[in-house]
């Protein structure tokens, strides 16, 4: 079952002379087990988006399903909302108990979980994230490093078991090892836990990377949806709303502009594998 | 020109957050700073403004010692800098007002602080947003009106503390377009950041982990040294990271920072 997003709008400070549109009739299904790339300017209508996702806000019109309930309704909100993670921007910003376990237990326990169930959920966010137990267990949150915490928070979310795990820019902040190890167990966990991902990020290079498909914005609406490959097929496009190509791409148009025939790559392990291939050098 | 002469500086006993280190950034350098998190590279850029003062050793800023208080004014008009969070950093509701914050506060006469206004927003290109809202500006446009409020200041080095860390491509493309445009009419910047093609655009680069200078050399230098650099949780460049795999599989090309160079090699190459 999906998340359904139907002809879905938000309006910020509605009803005054400050109501600015932040969402206008966005329609967009997010698959079980799919990961969804969500690209736009600053904003665009991201964060909105997610938060609409997650139920915590209420559109003005149009309605989001999650798997079938519908998130207007207050009954079977409270239902469709344990179903979905939102995990957002600098979510180590909230970390706050005493002990990295009791901190990943918080959203389980108010959840209604029992305690051995807690605990096994617990145990199995942190590995997921790679924060053994055993090591990670009985610290405070902030004895970690700043990748750490991320981890740490992310657990918190994960340990709730969503079906769907929806991120605001995820790796914002964090150094080159943390961005990549982050990316990493978030497409993970689609494997391990069976999750479907929506992430928020200004990366494209990490979109690239990841998305099986990626939903652009622009000015609050969707202008465009599909693989990567179709998306960054638009160049034009994407330069003139604020957004940009991976490094692959901009070098394979690079290549393109010298007579080589390159066909649309955006990955560099597939840019280099074809430019070797090409050299009759294999791989 | 800032001069670091073994500097180190503790946050507690236990951990030096800087430690022993010694480097100098010449008038009119673009210097990136690149390093994990946690490495020391905030810290050692609020000592490059007094905000900051060393535990041990000294920091000069054109002569000018910043553990002297005497000399904590005239160091910080020489030395802007500019932080992360956007949000954080503009104080008043019109963007004008926002630039002309510093200047007021150094005591300029009013049709002095007209003209540096003008002109620090004509360099970011936010002239037209001067009677603007700042909480109405997007986090690029707001970066480029911290800046403007460092410029009217008229310093002679900028700190850029990873201040496109939360901008999106085009907030990205233009702060770096103000940063290359500064740097050509002559003023020191100094830019730290986790993004390794930005660090690849300037003079030289300076490396930190763990508190201490592990490598500092120009750009190609320093990314001829994966080994080095993913040890200590960077990366490459994404063109040299194109280079690297195309060298794994037997096609050997001269390091190249930028697309159009490497695009050029592989063409010469076939």
């Amino acid at each position: 079952m999906p998340i359904q997003l139907e002809q879905l709008s938000y309006v910020y400070m509605q009803g005054s002379t400050l109501a600015q549109r932040a969402v206008e009739d966005i329609s967009l299904t997010i698959e079980a087990g799919e990961f969804l790339g969500l690209i736009g300017h600053t904003g665009s209508g991201k964060s909105t988006l997610v938060q609409l996702m997650g139920g915590l806000l209420q559109p003005a019109a149009g309605r989001v399903l999650v798997d079938g309930l519908d998130l207007a309704d207050k009954k079977q909100r409270a239902q469709a909302r344990r179903g979905v993670g939102l995990v957002f921007q600098y979510p180590e910003y909230q970390l706050f108990e005493e002990t990295v376990a009791k901190d990943v237990a918080y959203g389980p326990r108010n959840m209604g979980f029992g305690e051995n169930e807690i605990e096994a959920a617990v145990h199995e966010a942190l590995e997921l994230v790679g924060l053994p137990y055993k090591k990670f267990a009985s610290k405070s949150p902030f004895e970690l490093s700043g990748g750490e915490k991320r981890r740490a928070a992310l657990a918190g979310v994960i340990a709730m078991r969503p079906k769907y795990l929806v991120l605001d820019e995820p790796m914002a902040g964090l150094d080159p090892a943390g961005r990549s190890d982050i990316l990493h167990t978030i497409n993970n966990l689609r494997g391990e836990i069976g999750c479907a991902v929506a992430m928020v990020s200004h990366s494209m290079e990490d979109v690239a990377r990841c998305a099986g498909r990626i939903a652009v914005l622009n000015q609050g609406r969707l202008v465009r949806i599909g693989t990567p490959a179709e998306v960054f097929a638009q160049e034009d496009e994407l330069r003139a709303i604020g957004l940009d190509l991976p490094a692959p791409c901009k070098l394979a148009t690079a290549l393109r502009a010298r007579g080589l025939e390159v066909p649309p790559l955006y990955e560099m392990e597939a840019l280099a594998s074809f430019l070797l291939k090409r050299e009759g050098r294999h791989v | 020109m800032i001069v670091l002469d073994h500097v180190t500086y503790c946050y507690d006993a236990q951990n030096a957050a800087l430690r022993d280190i010694s480097l100098s950034i010449a008038d009119g350098e673009l210097l990136a700073v690149v390093g994990h998190n946690g490495s020391g590279k905030s810290t050692l850029a609020k000592h490059l403004n007094a905000l900051l003062l060393p535990d041990e050793g000294c920091v000069t800023v054109n002569g000018l010692d910043t553990r002297e208080e005497a000399n904590t004014l005239a160091i910080r008009q020489q030395v802007g800098m500019v932080f992360q969070n956007p949000d954080n950093q503009l104080v008043t509701t019109v963007v004008e007002e926002d630039v002309a914050f510093g200047p007021e506060n150094l005591g300029m006469e009013s049709g002095e602080i007209r003209r540096r206004v003008d002109e620090a927003l004509r360099a970011v290109g936010m002239e037209a947003f001067a009677t603007r809202a700042p909480h109405m500006l997007s986090g690029g446009q707001k970066q480029r009106i911290a800046i403007a409020g460092m410029l009217a200041m008229g310093p002679k080095v900028l700190v850029l503390d990873e201040a496109t860390a939360m901008l999106d491509p085009k907030g990205r493309r233009d702060v770096l377009a103000i940063v290359d445009s500064l740097h050509k009419q002559g003023i020191t910047v100094v830019m730290i950041t986790q993004y390794m093609e930005e660090a690849a655009l300037c003079d030289r680069v300076a490396v930190l982990a763990g508190g201490s200078l592990i490598l500092e050399g120009t750009p190609r230098e320093v990314f001829a040294r994966a080994d080095v650099l993913k040890a200590n949780r960077l990366d490459l460049p994404p063109m040299v990271q194109m280079r690297s795999l195309l060298a794994a599989g037997g096609m050997d090309l001269p390091l190249c920072l930028k697309t159009e160079e490497l695009a050029e090699a592989i063409c010469q190459y076939s």
